[in-house]
């Protein structure tokens, strides 16, 4: 640690450093530059009369006073988290559940894991139409079926009703997310060595046992950068939002990074929805050091 | 130690697409035209335009020609996707890279003219005797600050279509809508589809509505701006239309008419094409949009228009405009786009009034007003969208709904005069 930094030590290194400098400037440029242009754009009023010329007025921090009294920012922050706790804990479940069933040798096993990655390779353009169609209230097989059934007599709104909407979404979400989970899951549970397993049945675990004292615990690396992960791509989600309800009905399902969007984009808001940007990178930046200190301890 | 530095990098890497939105692409996918001729010693005119398809062909064929004939003047037409136009225009600007000429969206000129891009063409429009021949409204969605942003090169407006097979006789006030739609809808066919999705699309769709009620944006909360809203509450309520039109825009209305599950729809000439295309053998007719009070119809204009950048060769740009504009190609060209032309001479012309339909288009044109409410337009359309919506999903009474558009509307409204 002392010697960090120091004019010797990065002499001496210098070689080295060179084989990272073009991937290093690479993350100055297209990330670190654009993370502090966003944090300055967050403390200007940046609308449409000064996006152009870009001389925009320091305001400090009157962008975040903005926001943050916003109704709508609360009800997409909350919305936000309600989306990525579904999201994060029910992709994982249903990952893990398809993982272990997987992992059992069955003829076939390869086609059907092919198969169920099909959902996570779409581009979520096609995903989204497929879900706003299957969910449609006046002609969507899901009402239809449970129709059929008898479950229900009228057709349910999945997404033109408020509080339903958001679960709509979040359980399209969750579609999306679970093959990744699942490949993630599978790939660990089969490098983990078979002899564990064997020695655990001769000292007489059972199935369910040698699962949450062998199998979990070794897994734990893959389901922290699991969870991590998860973190992550919830604040990325946009795109199946737009295409599947368009934030509504009346900003019912909107969630941060559409907020965001709509700020910037549709009222030309930049510097306020440049806040939004920080706050999200701030709430996941308190994850990624969180977990960055967990794989350290790990590795010493 | 090296490797803690790699893993912070590799950690701030797992955020990027995070802040992506806020940064600028300058770039404006920019792709060759294949013009062949020889643009030596010529002015370069950069346009850009976002019409897919047929109408990208048109353009395209038009700017070659133009290219052939001009001795000093070339144009270099670029392809923008429309879901993007407007970010880009904006950022590609602010980068200093953006187009010399664009088409661009009536309804956005106050948007693009506030922001620094557009500059003024009030020279150009009143030189030419352009402002003489196009329709006043319609050169009013042009107008920002009492100077001209924008040429028309087209207008459009919403109408309303029926089916000829369900509808025998097209409604004209909204007490007759109601009716119709009584008569008309059955456990599988809604009376009236219309688009009232969280999009501008769906403020586009309610202006006329609002207007005909004898309401504006400065009187959401009035009885006139509730009583347009109870209307639509109406319809989705008696289940004349379907509850998914929040979810709706233009593009679904016109696939739901299609099928035939819809008796009516609200929409624009442009989805003519593809109502051929879907429907081949349905049989339509267009009308005004039913008033409240017979004879107070009222429609919304849309439409394209050419817009010069602020920094452009303005001489260049006007070699081109007397060139489009001029009587031998003016009136191909937008017959050929299948669209309206925004005069009233050529409208008068027979190739738009023999047709039924496209007279009854020409007819809703002419009483058409555009969106002219300044630059924070967008804001109030995002009230009025949350307030439909709201309204219609039965969150909110069409009075709290309006109400609170009213309060956002009001003060942006105040704060332009």
């Amino acid at each position: 640690m002392k010697k960090y930094g120091s004019y010797k030590s990065i002499k001496k290194s210098m070689n080295e450093y060179t084989f990272i400098l073009p991937a290093f400037l690479f993350l100055v440029i297209f990330i670190l530059y654009p993370v502090l242009y966003n944090f300055t754009l967050s403390v200007k009023d940046a609308n449409l009369s000064n996006f152009v010329s870009g001389n925009a007025p320091f305001t400090g921090l009157e962008n975040y006073t903005k926001v943050i009294s916003d109704p709508y920012f609360k009800q997409a922050a909350v919305n936000m988290l309600i989306f990525m706790v579904f999201c994060l804990s029910l992709q994982f479940l249903i990952g893990m559940l398809l993982a272990l069933f997987f992992n059992m040798q069955f003829a076939g096993a390869k086609w059907m894991r092919a198969l169920v990655l099909v959902g996570w390779m779409n581009p979520v353009i096609i995903s989204g139409s497929t879900f706003k169609w299957l969910l449609s209230g006046d002609n969507g097989v899901v009402n239809y079926l449970l129709m059929k059934i008898g479950l229900i007599h009228s057709p349910i709104a999945f997404l033109t009703q408020p509080g339903i909407a958001l679960f709509s979404v979040t359980a399209a979400n969750i579609w999306v997310g679970v093959p990744f989970n699942m490949i993630l899951l599978l790939a660990g549970m089969q490098s983990l060595p078979l002899e564990i397993y064997e020695a655990a049945s001769i000292d007489g675990a059972g199935k369910i046992k040698s699962f949450f004292t062998i199998t979990l615990p070794l897994l734990k690396p893959t389901i922290s950068i699991l969870l991590m992960m998860g973190i992550i791509n919830s604040f990325k989600v946009f795109d199946l939002i737009y295409i599947m309800t368009k934030g509504g009905p009346a900003r019912s399902s909107q969630i941060l990074p559409y907020y965001s969007y709509e700020l910037s984009f549709q009222s030309y808001k930049f510097g306020e929805g440049a806040v939004v940007s920080v706050l999200i990178f701030i709430f996941v930046m308190v994850f990624a050091s969180f977990y960055l200190h967990m794989t350290q301890k790990e590795g010493d | 130690m090296k490797k803690r530095v790699v893993s912070v990098l590799l950690a701030s890497c797992l955020l990027t697409g995070l802040l992506a939105g806020c940064s600028g692409g300058n770039e404006g996918n920019s792709e060759d035209s294949g013009q062949t001729s020889d643009t030596a010693g010529k002015k370069e005119l950069n346009v850009w335009y976002y019409w897919d398809n047929d109408q990208g062909e048109i353009l395209q064929e038009y700017v070659d020609k133009f290219n052939e004939q001009s001795e000093i003047v070339s144009i270099k037409a670029s392809y923008v996707p429309y879901a993007e136009y407007t970010q880009k225009v904006l950022t590609a600007a602010a980068g200093g890279s953006g187009p010399d000429v664009l088409i661009y969206g009536n309804n956005e000129t106050s948007v693009l003219a506030e922001s620094g891009v557009l500059g003024t063409m009030t020279d150009l429009v009143e030189e030419g005797g352009l402002k003489e021949r196009i329709l006043p409204e319609v050169m009013k969605s042009h107008e920002y600050n009492g100077e001209y942003y924008g040429l028309p090169i087209y207008g459009n407006c919403l109408a309303l279509f029926y089916n000829k097979d369900m509808v025998s006789e097209p409604p004209k006030t909204w007490d007759d809508l109601l009716a119709t739609a009584e008569e008309v809808t059955t456990s599988d066919t809604y009376a009236l589809a219309f688009a009232a999705a969280e999009s501008e699309e769906g403020t586009f769709q309610f202006l006329p509505w609002l207007w005909s009620a004898g309401a504006d944006l400065d009187s959401l909360d009035s009885e006139e701006g509730i009583a347009a809203l109870s209307l639509y509450k109406e319809l989705v309520d008696e289940g004349y239309a379907s509850k998914e039109v929040v979810g709706w825009l233009q593009q679904d209305a016109m696939l739901q008419f299609c099928n035939g599950r819809a008796a009516m729809m609200v929409n624009g000439p442009w989805q003519m094409p593809s109502i051929q295309e879907n429907a081949p053998d349905l049989d339509y007719g267009v009308s005004i949009l039913p008033a409240r009070k017979e004879g107070e119809a009222a429609s919304i204009l849309g439409g394209e228009s050419f817009g010069v950048a602020v920094n452009a060769d303005k001489e260049a740009a006007k070699e081109f405009f007397d060139w489009i504009y001029g009587e031998e190609n003016y009136s191909d060209f937008v017959k050929e786009l299948g669209q309206l032309p925004a005069e009233e001479e050529m409208l008068m012309d027979s190739y738009y009034q023999d047709d039924p339909l496209k007279k009854a288009f020409a007819d809703n044109l002419m009483v058409a007003k555009p969106r002219a409410y300044g630059p924070d337009y967008n804001e109030m359309s995002k009230a009025i969208q949350t307030a439909i919506t709201a309204s219609l999903s039965g969150m909110k009474s069409p009075e709290e709904a309006m109400k609170e558009a009213a309060d956002v509307a009001g003060p942006l409204l105040e704060k332009q005069q």
